[in-house]
């Protein structure tokens, strides 16, 4: 029925049945809640519907449009580094935290303006292959796709872990029970029977979108009493100082010195803007539309709806922060912080104690009155879940989130895996490819699977460590071959490599040091850079070397640069008429 | 005749006004959130609500190609 009416109307459409879908879903939720099913079984529930919502979709037949692409594209672009970073970033370094929102966003619109549109003049199937056509060499499409091995394992090992912590954080168990939640999802939508039906991503986007929007104006709406989450921060900030004065907190929440500072904020943007413009899923996901204006359509669709969905997310990091401190200093906090609920432990960290007991906490560190707000430094990966329970938040409502943490984790991750795949089997004949695909991206999956199990690194600091991977070993390389006649080949190849190593090379020194093991103090520290904005030397460097080393070394035919100039003439003679 | 106003600049003016959104309100943060004329702090304000609106704004600016199967713009 949607597919007969006009378009202006489908998409409304869309939107609305997702609404209502949601709203039913958390009055029966509710309705469980008040037969005596807790917490975990709520959540269960939710998850469930999702599987179900799944396969519904999968027998849906909308049709494919820029639309429908952008709005998939902002969700994975989002990624489960958006979601638990905005949050959990604003929460732990306060105004310096918005940079992860301004980067993604500012990444998208500079990839509107300078990569995706002209990418797709050329019917290139993947990135690797297009630069392989441009410049003419095969060892150019070699290294990239090394280069996107390395960094499509990290990101969707981010998005592992972030199902790893919503097992553990909504559904109360097992962290691996998150792993393998969000493998099978992973493994199903990558499927080559999934894959035939394109409505499917869609839907489950529209879905992710709809909910997060439901979970955070309700939540705002419910504590402040303002419709609009974006006009909730004055209040919002004025609790949060108005507790850190009574509570005599060292660090200010609003003051943009007191985090990352100016020039460190300035730095995170760069990297995760010039990563979030090159990265290939995303580029893929756009460009399918097949022609520049149908990808610039679908770029525009997702910014609007990245920056409807990202703008929500840091008041909600303030809601938390404000309840936070007004139940500490109220007094109930001395309370939760000496049970020490699991619920807290998740935000926060007592003197950097771990798991220790909170009477162990106590008599070590002579807190006989409780604790102060400056002994607690705060855990950004464990925020977005930890709100819910600090706002008082009833059972639905962590199951909402753990549906809408759950599907951007399954979206992004199948959209970076298909997008490996496809770039490593692009040359196989399309139904062989579509079979290869499948065993490529679980590969993938189980290699992430691994790295999260194995290590136990964060959601927030592997996505990114990927974003600066990504900005120093690929924009430099790929805006200079889209743009300028003099890229050659090994300057290409000079500029991968070399930004590659420097970051990679930064992140472990600063993360591990010399003798690869953390908090030893010989971790590396230059220009005080944390290792979460290490692509800002990689940068540097992969500009320069591309510029240098294309400058002294042989230069590809310039008939390659042709329909470039031709569209660009067609569209500058347009414009004037 | 060619200027920097024209349509072929337009992609460098969009790359251009980019930069202000983004980095302009960054560097102000601190003395906006200073600013006691308003309750709220301004400078957080504007970072986390009107440089993501600045930035649609941006991208509705940058010129839109042609649509080879519609002709559209």
């Amino acid at each position: 029925m949607s597919q007969k009416l006009p378009f202006t109307m489908r998409v409304p459409m869309q939107f609305g049945i997702a609404l209502v879908a949601i709203m039913v879903l958390c009055l029966i939720a509710s309705g469980l809640s008040q037969l005596g099913i807790g917490s975990p079984g709520i959540v269960i529930f939710f998850v469930i519907c999702l599987f179900g919502l799944a396969l519904l979709s999968a027998r849906m037949n909308l049709p494919p449009s820029p639309v429908s692409s952008g709005v998939v594209a902002s969700i994975e672009a989002l990624s489960a580094f958006g979601l638990f970073g905005i949050v959990g970033a604003v929460y732990a370094y306060g105004h310096d935290g918005l940079a992860v929102l301004v980067g993604l966003v500012g990444g998208l619109c500079l990839s509107l303006i300078v990569v995706a549109p002209r990418f797709s003049m050329i019917a290139s199937r993947s990135l690797p292959d297009f630069l392989c056509l441009r410049l003419t060499s095969e060892a150019v499409r070699f290294v990239m796709l090394a280069i996107m091995a390395v960094t499509t394992v990290l990101f969707l090992a981010a998005q592992i872990a972030a199902a790893s912590l919503i097992a553990s954080q909504g559904l109360g168990m097992a962290s691996v029970v998150g792993v393998l939640i969000g493998v099978f999802g992973v493994l199903f939508l990558t499927s080559p029977a999934w894959q035939q039906r394109t409505s499917g991503a869609t839907v489950l986007a529209i879905f992710a979108t709809v909910g997060g929007l439901f979970a955070t104006y309700w939540l705002i709406s419910t504590k402040t009493g303002i419709i609009l989450p974006q006009l909730g921060y004055g209040g919002l900030y004025r609790d949060v100082s108005a507790a850190e004065m009574q509570l005599g907190s060292v660090q200010s929440f609003a003051d943009p010195t007191a985090g990352l500072g100016t020039l460190g904020t300035l730095a995170l943007v760069a990297c995760l803007a010039l990563g979030a413009a090159v990265m290939p899923h995303s580029i893929m996901r756009v460009s399918t539309s097949g022609s520049p204006a149908k990808t610039e359509q679908a770029l525009r669709v997702a910014i609007v709806f990245l920056v409807l969905l990202a703008t929500t997310l840091p008041s909600i990091a303030v809601l938390g922060r404000a309840e936070f401190l007004k139940q500490f200093a109220s007094g109930e906090g001395s309370l939760f912080l000496r049970d020490l609920q699991s619920s807290v432990r998740a935000i926060v960290d007592v003197c950097g104690t771990g798991s220790a007991s909170a009477r162990e906490v106590c008599s070590t560190n002579g807190f006989e009155s409780g604790f102060s707000v400056n002994a607690l430094t705060a855990k950004p990966e464990g925020v977005f879940f930890g709100i819910a329970s600090l706002a008082n938040a009833p059972d639905w409502m962590l199951g909402l989130l753990s549906m809408v943490g759950l599907l951007v984790v399954i979206l992004a991750s199948t959209g970076a895996s298909i997008a490996l795949a496809s770039a490593f089997n692009s040359r196989l004949p399309k139904t062989e490819a579509r079979r290869r695909c499948w065993l490529t991206s679980a590969g993938v999956v189980f290699v992430a699977a691994t790295l999260v199990v194995a290590t136990g690194v964060d959601v927030i600091n592997l996505g990114a460590w990927t974003y600066s991977l990504v900005a120093a070993s690929l924009f430099c390389p790929v805006v200079l071959s889209l743009w300028w006649n003099g890229m050659s080949a090994k300057g290409a190849l000079a500029g991968m490599i070399g930004g590659f190593l420097v970051t990679a090379t930064y992140i472990a020194g600063s993360q591990w040091g010399g003798d690869f093991a953390s908090g030893t103090g010989d971790e590396w520290s230059w220009l005080g850079v944390p290792s979460m904005m290490a692509g800002v030397f990689g940068i540097i460097v992969s500009f320069i070397l591309s510029l240098v080393v294309s400058a002294f070394t042989e230069k590809p035919a310039t008939d390659r640069m042709t329909i470039f100039q031709e569209t660009d003439k067609t569209r500058f003679i347009a414009n004037l008429e | 005749m060619r200027t920097y106003l024209g349509p072929d600049f337009a992609r460098l003016r969009a790359i251009i006004g980019l930069l202000i959104v983004i980095i302009v309100p960054i560097v102000c943060a601190e003395p906006l959130n200073a600013w006691s004329f308003f309750a709220f702090p301004l400078g957080s304000f504007c970072v986390a609500v009107l440089v993501p609106l600045g930035i649609i704004l941006v991208a509705m600016a940058v010129p839109r190609s042609f649509d080879e199967e519609t002709f559209d713009r």
